[in-house]
């Protein structure tokens, strides 16, 4: 399974790889919105772990252009955030966000939320 | 517009959180004297400020070494690989984000996060508001660094400097 994951931290995206790497996935990289939706054009993967507060385009706004899209809406989005206020985490889950995963997290906190999503590659435990 | 409001005690606890899930597993947490904030003492600092119905401004600073330390533990860089300046910047950045995050989730009012600034301290000509509200420090196995929350005003409570990284 492949998996895409959109932070303008490098050093978040490394970290979130580590974790999906681990558990068997794939991982493409991209800074921002609009960088993710040009990696789109050649490979629609399984999963995208989105942060909200980026540059260029924030996840909230690539969400929406994802949903937007019939040929991206298999893809199952995280949002990846620190935003956590109550009326944020609803406007994400209503624009088409399935997940959402607040920072700091856990490598086994991530686990957890890909066993709901039913991601968790075949023979990887909970 | 309101001031963001933190105490020293949540702003502990938000700091071992954050360095227990991305630097190190044991690191010790101390409250920093609003006082001896002062830029001159560290290197490098990363900052994001509040605006919106609250505001503020949470920096993240160090000396060069526990930078560079903190940026080979969340990229995973193993010896003798070191880490750039351009990804001691991003680290150190995104551990900023991070806890401003969680700070402004301290706060009864919404607010945004500005993306990180990063200065490095010999461009710094100073902190505008000299006293924060309150300040950590955090010590771990690769180093230290401070951490201050400061309240209100427009925001933009950290850094006047002649340029950043």
């Amino acid at each position: 399974m492949r998996a895409l994951i959109i932070d303008d931290s490098r050093a978040m995206r490394r970290i979130i790889a580590r974790i999906l790497e681990q558990l068997g996935f794939e991982t493409l990289e991209a800074e921002n919105g609009r960088h993710a939706l040009e990696l789109l054009d050649d490979v629609v993967p399984e999963l995208a772990c989105v942060d909200w507060n980026m540059p260029v385009m924030n996840g909230l706004d690539f969400v929406y252009a994802v949903r937007a899209q019939v040929r991206l809406r298999p893809i199952t989005l995280m949002m990846v955030t620190t935003e956590s206020e109550h009326s944020q985490i609803v406007r994400a889950l209503a624009a088409g966000a399935h997940e959402y995963l607040i920072k700091p997290f856990t490598a086994e906190a991530m686990r957890e939320k890909l066993h709901l999503l039913g991601l968790l590659p075949e023979g990887v435990a909970l | 517009m309101n001031g963001l409001t933190v105490g020293v005690e949540q702003l502990d606890s938000i700091t071992a959180d954050i360095w227990a899930t991305y630097v190190a597993a044991e690191s010790v947490v101390m409250a920093f004297g609003a006082q001896d904030a002062d830029p001159a003492r560290t290197d490098i600092s990363a900052q994001v400020d509040i605006h919106g119905e609250i505001t503020g401004t949470v920096v993240v600073a160090c000396d060069s070494g526990s930078a560079a330390d903190l940026a080979r533990r969340m990229f995973g860089l193993e010896p003798p690989e070191e880490p750039t300046m351009i990804e001691v910047a991003d680290a150190l950045g995104e551990l900023a984000n991070v806890v401003g995050g969680n700070v402004k989730a301290l706060a009864s009012h919404p607010g945004e996060l500005t993306l990180p600034l990063v200065h490095a301290h010999e461009r710094i000509v100073g902190w505008p508001r000299s006293r924060p509200s309150c300040g950590v420090e955090v010590v771990w196995d690769g180093g230290r660094a401070t951490l201050f929350v400061w309240a209100g005003g427009d925001g933009a409570g950290g850094a006047t400097s002649k340029g950043s990284l």
